[in-house]
């Protein structure tokens, strides 16, 4: 077979592949972004379970009236999570246990 | 807030440190398979496809929580943080509260800025009514079924905190979905999940859901 050089791009079919190159790039970033394709960020952190767990009357002293909490209700039993003891990575999910039931609090 | 509790298995969460679509992905102890933190489903591992019950988590100020449930008992760790408290409610362009309405249903979503501002919003999606309220300032939000046996019912803001049905008249408790007075007086609304999200995280994994601004 005869050796044919390629000849060299001139410089706006260049600019016209770099374009495309990015269209395509873009397409299959598109059709995976359902895909699960986690990525690892920071290092993996321990669970936590059997929290320390208080009453209102203690509780009282350490949380301010006007901090968020998530509360839930399970059986007869009410329980209140700070959201400001549930951020950041290494308090994100609290194994728990509530009303007999076994609960993680996360938000 | 989830259940832990798997096809009979207690399953213990901690955090992978791994993020997918920028949201928490879980890892349970036991299977050492991955969950969306947000889906509440197992995405990879021996629970693939697995879901995990989602429970009916109020997010509300402490004062609000502990005068309406004295036997209250609350987490007693340490504070990783100190932003959140109302004052975050005075932000609310960047979240809405999402309702659940189970996997594989378009989940619709409230501006909370729409339901600070209105108290009582009705909403029609996924085939379905559901009536979003909040007593104040946006905490706590609530979502209830609106229609009860076949009946579809349409609310408005009512006194104090309180709605009423239109076509009735009648007066129902915004936290509670209880009627406490006129022709429905003593029935329920069936409460939904929902939660107050970021409204960018929302958008992420329900965009299918509508957001009624």
């Amino acid at each position: 077979m005869e050796y044919l050089p390629r000849p060299a791009l001139p410089l706006p079919m260049k600019w016209e592949l770099l374009v495309y190159t990015l269209a395509a790039l873009a397409l299959i970033v598109h059709a995976s972004a359902e895909e699960f394709n986690p990525r690892q960020v920071v290092k993996a952190f321990d669970a936590i379970t059997s929290p320390e767990i208080v009453s209102a009357e203690q509780g009282a002293k350490f949380v301010r009236d006007d901090e968020l909490i998530l509360g839930v209700v399970l059986g007869k039993e009410a329980r209140a999570y700070p959201i400001n003891m549930l951020t950041n990575p290494t308090r994100e999910i609290i194994n728990d246990k509530l009303g007999g039931r076994a609960i993680a609090a996360t938000w | 807030m989830y259940a832990r509790t798997v096809k009979n298995q207690e399953l213990n969460f901690h955090v992978s440190g791994m993020l997918w679509k920028r949201s928490l992905v879980m890892r349970d102890v036991e299977t050492g398979s991955l969950w969306s933190h947000l889906l509440g489903k197992s995405m990879r591992g021996k629970l693939k496809g697995a879901e995990l019950e989602i429970l009916d988590g109020v997010m509300t100020t402490w004062g609000e929580w502990k005068g309406r449930h004295r036997e209250t008992t609350v987490l007693g760790m340490s504070r990783t943080a100190r932003r959140f408290d109302e004052q975050v409610w005075s932000k609310p362009g960047r979240f809405v509260y999402g309702v659940h309405l189970g996997a594989g249903t378009p989940s619709p979503a409230v501006a909370l800025k729409k339901l600070q501002a209105e108290r009582v919003v009705n909403v029609e999606a996924a085939g379905k009514r559901i009536v979003v309220t909040c007593s104040k300032s946006g905490s706590p939000a609530q979502a209830f079924e609106s229609a009860i046996e076949g009946t579809v019912l349409k609310f408005r803001q009512g006194p104090e905190n309180m709605m009423v049905e239109e076509a009735t008249g009648s007066s129902w408790s915004l936290t509670e979905g209880l009627c406490s007075e006129g022709k429905m007086k003593g029935k329920r609304l069936t409460r939904h999940s929902g939660t107050i999200s970021y409204r960018a995280a929302w958008v992420r994994f329900f965009p299918e859901g509508k957001i009624v601004e």
